[in-house]
């Protein structure tokens, strides 16, 4: 099936050439040409989801764990006192153990300006991101263009705690309009660092935009839910080890999490988390308990 | 009846000839008796003035593999210090402690200014870009004072006479002070416990998911 142009896809690839041309003026500066040394990060990590098909009904969940891979490269250039301008390169890999379907790849450019009102790690700080790129899924239905901008203000009043609010929105426009997914959300986070090695984190975060949920397909019309019936989007799936049918809802999500990571030295660093996700919206309601260990190394 | 010249030669000769050196060797430990390192210690005279500094100083702290060499600095009163940079990334190399105030934005390479440092006091140092760097500039408005070692042994040579020995590490929460008398007839060995609280510095590993500069 060929791409169809939108105009939603249009605008995010406009988005994705802007990222990219501004990046090239960060890392193209006559400082940059000087050797400068761009750390590279890469990052391994296992994920675990309970219920990676939203479903509602017992029989229909299936949890299946992710092994990720990731490499990012980001610098920095002081525009003043306190603005700096970070960018970089990334790109991610996903694979699920058990269903593949589900197996993306991105890659993306990332843009960051930071105001910091002061000077040190203890002055408040707005941060504007940009993020975008081409996803390859394994489901060619599901490639496509992911885009990403947030608005984020970091305070670490003491050098022990660190709290961060977010506004962020998302958009993946993907070959098959049905796998479409928009959201925004709103998130506040609490860190503390009882040392320079420990660091323990929570956070809660409040989603409203597009998810995939898939169930078994209804026995008669009547049995969806009233909500469901309203949903212009469904779709038989094989993606799982029985056919399922594919919904695109929107619903609202609250998730709680929390992570607790140790630096094992100055570039490594590990993490294990724990989040618990509750999506609703009229009578229905899907449940995600998620953990994940990953290892991260700069190099 | 007038002094004698002899006399008079003898006591200008007093005056401003060195007192013979006397030497304190203090061994610093933590709590777990593990040598502390890095940390300053300085004598200060109780019974007879300071003596004047001589021709200001210049010393270095640079910034090399994303971090400040050395960590600490001790200094006297009116030193200048240079903060070249020997990274092929930029610092932002700032203090907000009030002995003194300054900050070097787009610093890249070695053309930033020396800055004084006139007034005694402990002078956290950071970059702005990287938050995990960290120094400490310790001024002091005596000429007696040394940096603990590997082992936790700080040696100091001053004429004899009585002292405050003032000892400062990043890790205490008010520096250590007590009094001493230096004889010239034999070093003064002793042996100090400092009560370190925990090293808080932001971390230098990354975060996961990226976005380091934050």
């Amino acid at each position: 099936m060929c791409p169809r142009l939108t105009p939603a896809r249009d605008r995010l690839r406009r988005l994705f050439a802007a990222a990219l041309g501004a990046l090239c003026a960060v890392f193209l500066t006559p400082s940059a040409r000087a050797a400068e040394t761009i750390p590279v990060l890469v990052e391994a990590s296992a994920h675990h989801d309970d219920n990676l098909g939203r479903a509602t009904r017992p029989a229909d969940k299936r949890g299946d764990t992710a092994v990720r891979l990731g490499v990012s490269a980001e610098n920095a250039r002081v525009l003043g006192r306190d603005w700096l301008l970070s960018g970089g390169l990334a790109s991610r890999g996903e694979h699920w153990l058990e269903f593949e379907r589900f197996d993306t790849a991105d890659f993306e450019a990332r843009l960051a300006l930071r105001r910091r009102f002061g000077l040190g790690p203890t002055a408040p700080a707005l941060r504007l991101a940009l993020a975008g790129g081409p996803r390859v899924a394994r489901d060619d239905d599901r490639s496509g263009w992911t885009g990403l901008a947030s608005l984020e203000f970091t305070h670490r009043p003491w050098t022990f705690l660190r709290y961060t609010f977010a506004a962020e929105g998302e958009r993946i426009d993907t070959r098959d309009t049905f796998y479409d997914i928009t959201g925004r959300t709103f998130s506040g986070e609490l860190a503390f660092f009882p040392s320079d090695r420990w660091t323990l984190s929570t956070g809660v975060a409040s989603r409203f935009g597009n998810v995939l949920a898939f169930s078994s397909p209804p026995a008669t019309w009547r049995s969806l839910t009233p909500y469901l019936r309203t949903v212009p989007w469904r779709r038989a799936t094989d993606f799982f080890d029985v056919p399922l049918n594919a919904y695109n809802l929107e619903a609202d999500t609250v998730e709680g999490s929390i992570s607790l990571s140790r630096a094992l030295n100055d570039d490594t660093r590990l993490t294990l988390g724990f989040a618990y996700a509750d999506t609703r919206r009229d009578g229905l309601r899907y449940l995600n308990r998620t953990v994940t260990a990953g290892l991260a190394r700069r190099f | 009846m007038r002094p004698s010249v002899l006399a008079r030669l003898l006591a200008v000769l007093a005056a401003v000839a060195p007192l013979p050196a006397a030497e304190l060797a203090l061994t610093l430990t933590d709590a777990a008796s593990a040598p502390v390192v890095d940390a300053v210690v300085s004598l200060h005279p109780l019974d007879a003035p300071v003596p004047a500094p001589g021709p200001a100083a210049e010393v270095e702290v640079v910034q090399s593999d994303g971090e400040f060499q050395p960590l600490v600095t001790p200094i006297r009163a009116g030193t200048r210090v240079r903060f070249p940079n020997a990274d092929s990334i930029q610092h932002h190399v700032y203090s907000l402690s009030p002995a003194k105030r300054f900050d070097i934005p787009l610093h890249g390479g070695a053309s930033a200014p020396a800055e004084e440092f006139p007034l005694p006091g402990v002078v956290s140092v950071g970059c702005n870009i990287h938050d995990w760097m960290r120094a400490y500039v310790v001024v002091l408005d005596t000429p007696w004072f040394a940096l603990s070692s590997d082992a936790g042994l700080a040696r100091l040579e001053a004429p004899a006479g009585r002292y405050r020995v003032e000892i400062w590490h990043y890790r205490v929460a008010k520096p250590d002070s007590y009094e001493v008398t230096l004889a010239e007839t034999e070093p003064l060995a002793a042996t100090r416990a400092l009560v370190l609280r925990r090293n808080r510095r932001p971390a230098r590993a990354p975060e996961s998911g990226g976005g380091g500069y934050r």
